[in-house]
């Protein structure tokens, strides 16, 4: 509870939450309430601008409602955000906390095998991966994952290295605590926050990457809306109608945006010692 | 179980040895941490172990606890040692030797509460009986160091230093220890509450019979509690005995430098003693280690490490010169 009353004494945390939270709100609870099926074609209004003929945001280049669709994306978006968030999270913790906890040879393997994928520039190989996989969420799920929870590995594994040799591991060990229970109890409890930060980032850089994939069309197939695809479709008539483009792109912006205000506002706001000096 | 006169703690010929390495296929150049050092602790007895920075008494006593690995030499703990014991015993083990550090924030877990640090122990240990046997054991052991019950929702970052060399203490109590590894448990503390944190420990022996390992730099703090001292140099024990014997006079100049390091209200301005070198590298290589350093040395103490001598009373000392007299800050006092 601390750590988020320090979170909204930040300015630019408190605008992130508020940015992904009415993001999270809109696309789940608006849906049902709009007279629209973001499937639903209609051909005599094709290309409304927004605030016309009943649609607030207008219609795409086959009459369907492009807020609907919108909506639709995002949620599908965050979704596969969360998920990848989590699958590469609890990856990253148990493959980070091994190989900080027992160091040798483990982790030399573990660490350089990160090390020289990471190497390779994210998108790519996320193409790569895309183009052997069923286009789909799922798909799109298990492919962030797969380079995401590397990030979390390499800091669970740094910071649990650092903690390791502290006195109040040491203390645990002395009076006979397991690996287990010093890795669990004592060490993860005390990374929590730099967690938090990697996750609530890579819930940002999923969303940005379920864009790219989608949008070189390997990522959800139409007609299932999604931000990445309709960007694509929307390039057609970037002259005639830009709203068609800049209307996703806001919609990815503030929820990358939100959610890297929120990710850099929890680094300083789970740090009590941080928290008190800022 | 052991022979009850036997001592509780054995530790026989010591060694402990970093290797070195400089570069990538550079030599060896081994720093030598302990170097065969040997003592023991009696039940309930106090033995304090004195010397400066990187003399090793922090690794000496790790390694009685076995938290860190040995090069050489046995350490008995009720006559087994902890390196060949089995599952059962190396539990007892656990929980029969507790050990306490320098640092009294550094070794509290900052995301627990005071009362989640004290279940800890009884938790690893299969110690727990039902919340409220549990909760009275952690009031007793928090009355025992002198703390209020109404501390135990609170976190180690609330309290003050002398505070939370308390609670580390009233942790390791939690288990009923019969062996405290006191590492420079009162060296982070002020004077003032060094004194009273001093105090628990010497209350903590008289009421419940532990012996202590007291481990520290200062040599007048460790004169208070310990009834044996052993001084350490470069990884040598120098000089061991019973505290008064050493206080009055002792046998190795460099306890007499540590002695009189201590300002005392009325003594006269150090004299040559206090001329020290600089503790570099140039460590008396083949000879004595503190030769570099002692207005006594002669031309034999640059011939070999010397032996350790014993003398009465139990007293130990590995200084050449048999002759030599010094006074420590109690000669002349007729409590001998």
């Amino acid at each position: 509870m601390h750590t988020f009353r320090r979170l909204m004494k930040i300015r630019t945390a408190s605008a992130g939450l508020v940015m992904v939270a009415v993001l999270a709100v809109a696309c789940t609870l608006l849906p049902p309430l709009l007279p629209y099926d973001p499937l639903e074609i209609d051909l005599h209004h094709r290309f409304l601008p927004p605030l016309s003929g009943g649609h607030v945001l207008g219609t795409d280049e086959i009459g369907r409602d492009t807020l609907v669709r919108l909506l639709a994306g995002a949620r599908t978006s965050l979704l596969i955000g969360l998920s990848a968030m989590v699958l590469s999270t609890v990856t990253g913790c148990l493959t980070g906390g091994l190989t900080g906890f027992h160091g040798g040879w483990t982790r030399r393997v573990l660490m350089r095998i990160v090390d020289s994928v990471l190497c390779f520039p994210t998108i790519f190989l996320l193409l790569t991966l895309a183009s052997f996989g069923q286009p789909g969420a799922p798909t799109i799920v298990g492919i962030v994952s797969l380079v995401a929870w590397m990030e979390v590995s390499r800091v669970v594994d740094g910071q649990v290295r650092a903690l390791r040799g502290r006195e109040f591991v040491i203390a645990v060990e002395a009076m006979g605590a397991s690996g287990v229970h010093m890795l669990l109890r004592e060490l993860l409890p005390n990374i929590t926050g730099a967690i938090i930060v990697v996750s609530t980032l890579n819930v940002a850089r999923a969303i940005l990457m379920e864009a790219y994939v989608s949008y070189l069309g390997n990522g959800i197939q139409p007609p299932q809306p999604s931000l990445g695809a309709m960007l694509n479709d929307a390039q057609e008539y970037l002259r005639p109608d830009p709203w068609l483009a800049i209307l996703p792109g806001l919609v990815i912006a503030i929820a990358v945006i939100g959610l890297n205000f929120v990710g850099d506002g929890l680094r300083l706001a789970v740090d009590p010692r941080q928290g008190r000096r800022a | 179980m052991a022979d009850p006169t036997a001592p509780l703690l054995d530790v026989r010929n010591l060694t402990k040895i970093y290797p070195r390495r400089k570069g990538l296929f550079g030599k060896g150049d081994d720093f030598v941490a302990l170097d065969d050092i040997s003592f023991t602790v009696a039940r309930g007895e106090v033995l304090g172990i004195v010397g400066e920075s990187g003399s090793g008494k922090s690794t000496a006593g790790r390694i009685a606890m076995d938290i860190l690995p040995r090069t050489s030499g046995q350490v008995l703990f009720d006559g087994v040692d902890p390196d060949g014991m089995d599952r059962r015993q190396r539990r007892a083990f656990r929980r029969r030797a507790q050990m306490i550090f320098q640092d009294p924030y550094a070794s509290l877990n900052p995301r627990m509460t005071v009362e989640q640090l004290l279940r800890t122990p009884l938790a690893l240990h299969g110690l727990t009986a039902g919340p409220a046997e549990d909760r009275r054991k952690l009031v007793a052991a928090l009355d025992l160091v002198g703390l209020p019950e109404t501390l135990l929702n609170r976190y180690p970052h609330e309290f003050s230093g002398g505070q939370r060399q308390r609670i580390n203490i009233a942790r390791a109590l939690m288990l009923d220890p019969a062996l405290v590894v006191a590492d420079e448990a009162v060296s982070a503390l002020d004077v003032s509450v060094q004194a009273q944190v001093v105090n628990l420990f010497m209350d903590l022996r008289e009421r419940l019979g532990i012996a202590i390992v007291f481990i520290a730099h200062d040599l007048p703090v460790v004169g208070v509690i310990s009834d044996r001292i052993a001084v350490m140099y470069r990884g040598r024990i120098v000089e061991l005995g019973e505290t008064v014997a050493m206080f009055t006079r002792p046998r190795h100049p460099y306890t007499a430098m540590l002695l009189n390091a201590a300002p005392a209200p009325d003594s006269a301005p150090a004299g040559p003693m206090a001329a020290r070198l600089p503790a570099e590298e140039t460590d008396g290589a083949g000879g004595c280690a503190f030769r570099p350093r002692c207005p006594f040395a002669i031309a034999a103490c640059a011939t070999g490490k010397p032996p350790v001598r014993m003398l009465e009373g139990g007293h130990m000392t590995a200084c050449l010169r048999d002759e030599l007299v010094i006074d420590g800050p109690l000669a002349g006092q007729s409590c001998r």
